[in-house]
């Protein structure tokens, strides 16, 4: 204070310096303190559940999930979930979430050491490893799927593995093979965001692959509301469901009648000579349903059954529509992405339709241009990324392989290092094989891996009625239909509690790391194949030993030390996914399916394949495959090359496939048709959706849905109790009418109710060449139960 | 000690003294209003968290809705409108018209689930009010903006939440003064 003060300047001074310290005590104390989020870390990873694979940020806090969110910068879904992946970090704390190895004694299953459960395991396989088989999951990680190659195909020289993408996608995969020579999408999601047609057969994308379905939709409502919108949104469904509210045209049929309408299609296109001919001449080969050579006008007279007017009166589909749907494919200019996923997958014919709708691309010329594809939609998050590419299925070996052929087994022994000859050139059980293999007791022991077969295997009570008798080994996290008649339950580490490795639709691998830790004792999937194996390596089995004598399973650090991995403490310590994922990658060359290397991998929200170095180091992805300048494995100078066509004349195939009656219909005693399949808000047999109390809350329960018109015939109102009865089963459930409309004369159910197996109910049959069963097809008949 | 009023001044005393006292008023008066919104505040915030799995999860729908079709759900949430079922909120993303994507019933017609495990699941708490520098600075924005651009769905001058009504809806750049208090996503990229 200045000595020269007068009074009065002291007096100001003090009342300003007063104001000033009232001030200063608040704001001086507040800045030191920004409250942030306590030690909150964020790291990224694909969502838990569907084949969209949308980018999320899990949110970790003092070692738990607390918070998911969208990642804004996954190119899939730009920062946007949907309900179950905003509360898959719920999905981790059930609190009947298995957390100790179970051994069936006595009758009930008790708990029991890591140890004893591998010894247990290992014995049993090797008592009779023929008749041990694996059944495995789209929702293995791809070293999941690939280190259980490894031990049975290279180390018990069995192909008795198969995974449920075999009632998913096994008829898209089959549709691909026999039209392209090769399995996966030429398109990608970057189509939708091009297009301005979109057509769905048989697929309710609204609430099975609700990003994708936003993706386009807010699009296209975007610009109708600019007034210039030539947009359209075409619902071939055989039931009103949310999809169909936003549709221009919802255009219903009769179910499997979908093969007719392709054909009428395609009969329209020629007849019209409206098709793409110049393509057609180029990049097409037409083949007969026996697969003989035919030319196109062998094709056009195999068309003559499909006028509009005949597949009107079969599909029920109006004349008007059938035109409709054809002129969408005629006009040159429009640009159209045909989506489809289980209503033409799980079908009795869903190679054939899957061929049908290429078909009708391929006469159009619409594929591998930008917005104008056919776009098969994956059900689960790694169908494609481990059961398809990894080749985890009866025939299949890694990298488009298959064991029938002897320079794919030769490929694998070598990488695998197995003795010569270790790979079995027959083909094992398929999934509907396996299991009635292992009720019948011709397969004496399986080990399941996520997945939950005794609710989702179709007519259960055929098929599994004895499967409690089998030795049954199953890697779970929570207590399912499966695990209730099991001989070991093994409590396994899910999602981010594990690293993980996934792909999805588009063909993007995407990468992701533990962020917490498994409750209690529980253990990676991974773990347990190494585990089990080291056993039986140390018991002596053969087929463990490599050629040299060292363990087949031995993982390796990047100066060729192996890491004793089947110890748990130093599994954790390890990447182990990164060895085997690098050991895996090398095989993914030969059929122009490379993956990027894993470290690239873990600095991106996944890579399309195929990924190849350009000149100056770079990974680069792939938009669309066999399309020039995109896809670095089309020759240079040509547009587009269907490279993996097994002629080697780079053309696809229009194959000329009937249409063919489901082996189920309709009939006096049996009057309704059943579907099957699931809702939004759960994901297939709910053992993880169903302990999320919001998804649990927003559907609490299984449902049989009908036509208003039907109900009233039975005098039956929303509540009430509906009695379903097939030749193979019965189930009570209440009517509700709150979600989807079946057209007249079919009921709809979902399965995600452990309390409700509709699949006692569902039939079995399944197409001869993919042998996917048809979850959507079969006869009931029902009456209203009285009160 | 710095003068507020800038450097030697020449105020008249009395002028000084009156400002100084009239500040200290001032001060108390915001002060005080500031803890009685933050009971109010409170208790919204409390309502509000229900609703929501955790802090920046979707909230559920806590009344009977047809989903299934959007403009339904934009019949009442494109405004503030007064309602049976209270004063409804305009949705912060009028853009996305899926609603039902991320939006579910927080009860359903068919009664309660079949599977009634608990769950451990503890959400992300809500963080507290913006962070001021003192008590009169403008607030940071302490919520993630992501599907949040439109400020004023819930801090318009009519908002159904009485405590976060803007005082200033006039200004149209809120971001000029009101920044990201916390931080979006560091990511990790590196294994445990």
């Amino acid at each position: 204070m200045n000595q020269t003060q007068s009074r009065r300047e002291f007096i100001r001074d003090s009342a300003v310096a007063a104001a000033m310290a009232a001030l200063s005590a608040g704001p001086r104390a507040i800045a030191a303190e920004i409250p942030m989020p306590d030690r909150l870390t964020w790291s990224k990873a694909p969502c838990r559940f569907c084949g969209t694979g949308c980018g999320v940020m899990v949110g970790v806090q003092e070692g738990k999930v607390v918070a998911v969110q969208g990642d804004p910068e996954a190119p899939v879904n730009k920062g946007l979930l949907c309900v179950k992946g905003y509360h898959a970090g719920a999905a981790l704390y059930g609190e009947d979430r298995l957390t100790t190895p179970l051994i069936r004694k006595n009758g009930s299953l008790q708990k029991a050491s890591w140890d004893e459960a591998i010894e247990a395991i290992a014995d049993a396989i090797m008592a009779d490893p023929a008749t041990f088989g694996i059944y495995g999951s789209g929702q293995w990680t791809i070293p999941e799927g690939y280190v259980c190659m490894k031990f049975l195909k290279g180390g018990m020289s069995s192909n008795h593995i198969d995974p449920n993408a075999r009632l998913c996608m096994a008829s898209a995969v089959t549709g691909f093979i026999s039209t392209f020579g090769v399995d996966e999408p030429s398109g990608c999601y970057d189509d939708l965001d091009e297009c301005d047609t979109i057509i769905t057969w048989g697929n309710n994308w609204a609430e099975m692959h609700p990003v994708l379905f936003s993706r386009f939709i807010d699009r296209k409502i975007a610009k109708e509301k600019n007034g210039r919108s030539n947009m359209q949104y075409i619902d071939m469904a055989t039931r009103w469901t949310r999809s169909s509210e936003f549709a221009d045209h919802y255009i219903p049929f009769v179910p499997q009648t979908d093969l007719a309408i392709a054909n009428c299609i395609c009969h329209q296109l020629i007849k019209r000579g409206k098709y793409d001919k110049d393509f057609v001449e180029k990049h097409v080969r037409f083949k007969t349903n026996d697969g003989a050579d035919v030319d196109l006008e062998g094709y056009r007279a195999f068309l003559e059954d499909y006028s509009p007017e005949a597949v009107s009166e079969l599909s029920g589909v109006s004349i008007g529509h059938l035109e409709l749907l054809a002129s969408i494919f005629a006009d040159p200019d429009r640009k159209v992405v045909s989506l489809w996923c289980m209503g033409m997958n799980q079908h009795t014919r869903g190679t054939w339709i899957n061929n049908l709708v290429y078909n009708v691309h391929l006469l159009s010329g619409k594929i591998g241009k930008p917005g104008s594809t056919p776009f098969s939609l994956t059900g689960q998050p790694s169908a494609c990324g481990t059961c398809r590419e990894v080749g985890t299925l009866a025939h299949g070996l890694p990298g488009g392989r298959v064991v029938t052929n002897p320079d794919h087994r030769a490929d694998c022994e070598k990488i695998w290092n197995t003795k010569t000859g270790a790979i079995s050139e027959t083909p094992g059980y398929h999934t509907m094989a396996m299991f009635k293999a292992f009720n019948e007791g011709a397969l004496k022991g399986m080990w399941v891996q996520v997945t939950n077969p005794a609710q989702t295997i179709p007519n259960l009570n055929e098929n599994m009625n004895n499967a409690a008798n089998g030795f049954l080994v199953v890697s779970d996290v929570y207590p399912t239909a499966t695990t209730e008649i099991a001989d070991i339950v093994l409590p396994s580490a899910m999602w981010v509690e594990k690293n993980g490795v996934y792909g999805n639709s588009e063909r993007r691998t995407h990468q992701w790391f533990r962020a917490v830790d498994p409750p209690g004792d529980a253990r990676d999937d991974v773990w347990q194949v190494l585990a089990v194996a080291r056993r039986m390596y140390e018991k002596g089995f053969e087929g463990m030993r490599d050629k040299d004598g060292n363990f087949l399973l031995a993982i390796r650090d990047q100066d060729g030390n192996e890491i004793e991995a089947w110890k748990w403490d130093l599994f954790r310590e390890f990447n182990v996914d990164r060895a085997l994922f690098t050991e895996y990658r090398q095989l993914t060359l030969k059929k122009h399916k490379d993956v990027a290397p894993y470290d690239v991998l873990a600095k991106e929200r996944g890579l399309r394949w195929p990924v190849v170095q350009n000149a100056t180091g770079d990974w680069v992805e792939t938009k669309r495959r066999f399309v020039g300048g995109e896809d670095p494995y089309v020759e240079p100078g040509r547009a587009i090359q269907f490279y993996g066509a097994a002629a080697g004349d780079s053309r696809a195939i229009i194959w000329a496939r009937p249409y063919e009656a489901p082996p189920e219909v309709p009939d006096e005693e049996y009057p309704f048709w059943l579907c099957t399949g699931r809702v939004l808000e759960h994901w297939h047999s709910g053992t993880m959706t169903g302990r999320i109390p919001q998804l649990r809350n927003a559907m609490p329960k299984a449902y049989v849905e009908m036509h208003p018109a039907d109900a009233s015939a039975i005098n039956a109102k929303p509540g009430d109790m509906i009695r379903i009865v097939s030749r193979r089963g019965t189930i009570t459930l209440p009517l509700y009418n709150g979600r989807a409309k079946p057209e007249r004369g079919a009921v709809f159910v979902p399965f995600f109710d452990e309390t409700k197996l509709i699949n006692r109910v569902t039939l079995d049959e399944y197409c001869p060449i993919s042998k996917e069963p048809d979850y959507k097809k079969c006869a009931i008949r029902l009456e209203k139960v009285q009160a | 000690m710095r003068h507020p009023f800038g450097k030697g001044a020449s105020m008249k005393p009395v002028w000084a003294i009156t400002t100084a006292i009239a500040l200290l008023i001032a001060i108390g008066v915001v002060s005080s209003t500031i803890r009685a919104q933050q009971d109010d505040t409170a208790v919204a915030r409390q309502k509000r968290d229900q609703l929501r799995a955790f802090y920046t999860a979707p909230p559920v729908i806590p009344h009977e809705a047809y989903a299934n079709d959007p403009a339904e759900c934009a019949y009442c949430h494109s405004d503030v409108r007064e309602t049976p079922h209270g004063t409804t909120l305009i949705t912060p993303h009028i853009e996305f018209h899926s609603c039902a994507q991320c939006h579910v019933r927080a009860a359903s017609e068919l009664g309660s689930p079949t599977i009634q495990s608990a769950n451990r699941f503890q959400g992300l708490e809500t963080p507290n009010d913006g962070h001021r520098w003192s008590e009169i600075s403008p607030p940071t924005v302490p919520h993630r903006t992501a599907l949040r651009e439109g400020c004023l769905t819930c801090h318009a001058a009519n908002s159904p939440y009485e405590h976060l009504r803007c005082p200033h809806p006039e200004r149209s750049q809120c971001y000029q003064c009101h920044v990201a208090g916390g931080s979006e996503f560091e990511v990790t990229f590196a294994a445990r």
